[in-house]
């Protein structure tokens, strides 16, 4: 059970000070997918990094981030790497860089097997060629020894998933897992994804900008603006009845397929504000179509609606 | 005012170069006088009389360093100069101008399996050495490394959208080529300028060590050393002071280039 | 693909060919008595001069000029009259004693210290060794290697001021030899490598720091490895595979920058020899040297470029 309290992440370079996340708050529980949806420079990347605290050292956070009742920011380093890839996980946006390329896939599959459980080069082949049928490369006792630039992009992210998984961790966090693949290919990794999260019964949190994906996969989906969460819900809510004016524009922007249904929203004018330079107020306030005069003043507070959470003074 | 070894260097440099140029105006100052008894007795060692010593005909030293500066200082400067008028003007036409691409970066290549020291060494035999063949051997076997810098800039600015858009206006290429890609490809030229500088320093110091570069009576740090060699063991002061002389204006030279170096990358990152 | 690679060298060599036999001419002297044995009769070397021609168009000197270099012939020496072909290959195994030894030494103790400064980047270490780099590639070398004549030999007597065998250890031959010549190598060596520290060091730092932030040390790192397993294991091998390309690259440069080293060490080489020559005005002989260390420096980077493309598993694959 993963639970983020309030956190904050400021990254300090000689000469600015850039908040990328700004007292966040949610949860995913046991067994569940969570999305966090949001354009670039909203922060979701930065959040799933600060929970692997992959982060650098200009990075700094505060908070909490409570793993299964542990705050994991006040572990030490060598505490974190216990975590990391035992407990929780991680896979990257662009499978293919995330390999190294000059080892073999048996090489890094066994070394990453053999650092968590004790087993023997054989044991641990072994059980990588089996990891690697079960997510669907063919032929996996053979292709094994192959490097990575020798398999398509959909394939390195599955291969990706298997070096994950090798690990049992009980949180996934996929930072835009499907972002490089193609469409077709997209549907397969989230349905493989879908099958493993039952098997290996870990909860998965995605982080993503396609807010398709994210109401394809997700139980429960955290919308993110500019470092802050702006809406919270099931992807019913947020997809039938979005209540933010960002969230609303996010739907309506989605391409719909049908002809006949006219686009009767507005589009969102001006453009999202650099970080370096965060408006007062409302962060939305500088796009927001339903823009008042108290949107400058002060930051809205989260308000229960009908099963989601906005930050929206429309709604007080 | 902040103290920064940037500055310092600068400030040293400056002051080197104009005290050097200040000394020939000086009257009655012989830089060159030759003291007999010297001649006779030996190099002298480092005193209250002659800061750094003498050198074998009786010379102050530090007065000959000092002399030397101005040459060894305008040498490199002239000389990249050449070779980086060369190096732009090569880049730019290879960037710009497709068909001339080839051609260019093939001479380049070229040019770089030659070894340049020996080349630049070959052709100080050939030509009578003076301090003209210098500063032109060493600008005209330079040049390779700005081209190759300033095609790179060039080709990606090309690609940038604001010269695309400019093209579409219909702005000439000529205009286009000065007014808006040219100031943009000059940053790292100027950088590199800054190290060509140090290392025409140090290839006129091995050229007029070897006596093939700046002849007497025009001192500079190399020939110093020039003379300075049999006498090594008796003056050491004779190859320490010229040397370290060298040694600290290419190093305040490679700081300030550092430095240029890092405030142009935020500029242009910006 | 190789044979494209060799193709494409053709017309570089061509251009350093012709560009060496410009300056040839350039040289004072009539050139074709560069390429005449002194021993030829009358005769003969009227028939040669006639075949190399002054009177015909120059690209028929060039590549009448270039024939006869084909053949082995680079030119006679003005000052001994022997062939300078033999008189470079007669000078080539010092020079390449040094220069391998030199680079192989430079190798070791430079990829460390890049690693490891660019993995402590900012640290107090990386800072003392940047400090020290600047230092050395500022220092003129073979006003280094005078200091550390001064210092080592002539101070403190630990090593021999210049030169290569001892006449008495030469006699003596086996490992006494061995030694002496190794003795003799000490200073010269250091010179060549305290004067190459800085740039080799700056490059690997480089390399390691571009490698640290690609995304599978991140996916390492996520996995729960540790940072010296990241290290050593995965950074390294990806920081090593340019080593291959660095040892075409540079040991040509090495053997083709030797000249001052030898000359201030009496070291018996192929720079030794060019010096000799600039001083003594031997025309055929530097020609001969040019010619043979730019093919040099051609073939090193061939090489060097096939060789990267043979290791790096991503080009061997595909």
């Amino acid at each position: 059970m993963l639970k983020v309290k309030n956190l904050s992440v400021t990254f300090q370079s000689k000469q600015h000070k850039v908040s990328a996340v700004d007292g966040i708050s949610f949860e995913v529980p046991d067994g569940s997918v969570v999305g966090i949806v949001g354009e670039s420079g909203s922060g979701k990347s930065v959040t799933g990094y600060s929970i692997m605290g992959l982060l650098g050292s200009e990075a700094r956070v505060k908070g909490r981030i409570e793993w299964n009742g542990q705050d994991l920011l006040t572990l030490s380093e060598t505490q974190k790497k216990i975590i990391r890839g035992r407990e929780i996980g991680l896979i990257f946006q662009n499978p293919l860089a995330a390999l190294n390329p000059v080892f073999s896939i048996a090489d890094q599959m066994v070394e990453t097997l053999r650092l968590h459980h004790s087993l023997t080069y054989k044991e641990a082949l072994d059980r990588a060629i089996q990891l690697l049928q079960k997510v669907n490369i063919p032929d996996a006792h053979l292709r094994i020894f192959d490097y990575p630039h020798e398999f398509s992009l959909g394939m390195c992210q599955r291969i990706m998933i298997a070096l994950t998984l090798s690990m049992n961790p009980k949180l996934l966090i996929a930072d835009e897992p499907t972002a490089s693949l193609d469409v077709t290919v997209q549907a397969q990794i989230l349905e493989l994804l879908r099958e493993l999260k039952h098997e290996f019964q870990m909860s998965i949190l995605i982080i993503s900008h396609d807010l398709g994906i994210i109401a394809q996969s997700c139980d429960h989906i955290v919308v993110m603006y500019l470092g802050k969460v702006v809406e919270t819900g099931s992807p019913q809510a947020i997809f039938h009845a979005p209540k933010h004016p960002y969230t609303q524009a996010l739907i309506a922007a989605i391409p719909s397929a049908d002809p006949d249904k006219k686009n009767t929203a507005k589009p969102l004018t001006g453009e999202m504000p650099s970080p370096v330079n965060l408006p007062k107020g409302c962060r939305f306030n500088t796009r927001c179509p339903h823009v008042m005069d108290r949107c400058f003043q002060e930051n809205p507070p989260f308000v229960q609606v009908e099963g989601s959470k906005v930050a929206c003074f429309l709604h007080e | 005012m902040k103290l920064s070894v940037t500055k310092v260097c600068i400030t040293y440099l400056l002051l080197l170069f104009l005290v050097s140029i200040a000394m020939v105006f000086i009257p009655g100052l012989d830089v060159n006088a030759f003291d007999p008894n010297v001649v006779i007795t030996g190099p002298q060692s480092p005193s209250l009389t002659h800061w750094l010593g003498t050198d074998d005909l009786g010379r102050d030293l530090l007065l000959r360093c000092l002399d030397g500066a101005k040459i060894s200082l305008l040498v490199a400067l002239v000389s990249v100069t050449i070779s980086t008028t060369i190096g732009t003007l090569l880049g730019v036409l290879a960037g710009f101008f497709r068909p001339l691409d080839a051609i260019v970066m093939r001479f380049v290549d070229m040019m770089m399996a030659i070894p340049t020291l020996f080349l630049i060494l070959i052709l100080q035999v050939i030509l009578t050495p003076s301090i003209w063949t210098v500063v032109s051997v060493i600008g005209l076997t330079s040049w390779m490394g700005t081209t190759r810098l300033v095609r790179a800039e060039v080709l990606s600015i090309k690609e940038r959208v604001f010269v695309k858009a400019a093209t579409a206006r219909g702005i000439p290429t000529s205009r286009l080529l000065f007014k808006h890609v040219l100031p943009h490809a000059l940053n790292p030229v100027i950088v590199s300028a800054m190290l060509g500088m140090g290392s025409a320093i140090l290839i006129e110091s091995v050229l007029s060590f070897l006596g093939l570069g700046v002849q007497p009576p025009y001192a500079s740090w190399g020939n110093l050393l020039e003379n300075s060699l049999k006498y090594l063991k008796e003056a050491p002061w004779m190859t320490l002071a010229p040397g370290a002389f060298i040694t600290i204006s290419v190093l305040s030279i490679h700081f300030i280039g550092d430095s240029l170096r890092a405030k142009l990358d935020v500029k242009d990152r910006a | 693909m190789v044979l494209k690679r060799l193709l494409g060298a053709i017309p570089l060599l061509v251009g350093i060919t012709f560009l060496s036999f410009l300056i040839m001419r350039l040289a004072p002297g009539d050139y074709t008595s560069m390429m005449m044995d002194p021993r030829m009769t009358q005769a003969d070397m009227a028939a040669l001069r006639e075949n190399l021609g002054l009177n015909q168009p120059i690209w028929m000197q060039y590549i009448k000029w270039l024939k006869a270099v084909l053949q082995g012939n680079l030119g006679y020496s003005y000052v001994t009259g022997k062939p300078v072909l033999g008189l470079i290959l007669e000078r080539l195994g010092p020079t390449l004693l040094m220069s391998v030894v030199s680079l192989v030494l430079i190798l070791v103790i430079t990829f460390p210290l890049g690693l490891l400064t660019g993995a402590k980047r900012y640290s107090a270490f990386d800072g003392w060794v940047t400090v020290l780099s600047f230092i050395g590639q500022s220092l003129p070398t073979f006003w280094l290697g005078m200091i550390l004549i001064l210092a080592f030999s002539v101070k403190l007597d630990w090593f021999p001021t210049s030169g290569y065998l001892d006449p008495m250890a030469e006699v003596m031959g086996g490992f006494a030899s061995i030694k002496n010549i190794a003795l003799h190598m000490v200073l010269p060596m250091l010179t060549i490598v305290i004067g190459s520290i800085a740039g080799f060091t700056r490059y690997f730092r480089f390399g390691i720091i571009r490698i640290l932030n690609e995304d599978y040390i991140k996916s390492a790192k996520a996995r729960g490895l540790s940072d010296k397993r990241i290290l050593f294991k995965h950074a390294f091998k990806n920081a090593a595979l340019p080593i291959v390309t660095l040892l075409g690259l540079e040991l040509p440069g090495l053997i083709s920058g030797s000249f001052v080293i030898e000359y201030i060490f009496a070291w018996p080489g192929m720079g030794q020899l060019g010096i000799q020559s600039a001083f003594s005005r031997d025309y055929p002989v530097l020609m001969g040297l040019l010619l043979m260390t730019s093919v040099l420096i051609l073939a090193g980077n061939l090489l060097a470029d096939l060789g990267y493309r043979w290791i790096d598993p991503r080009i061997k694959h595909s």
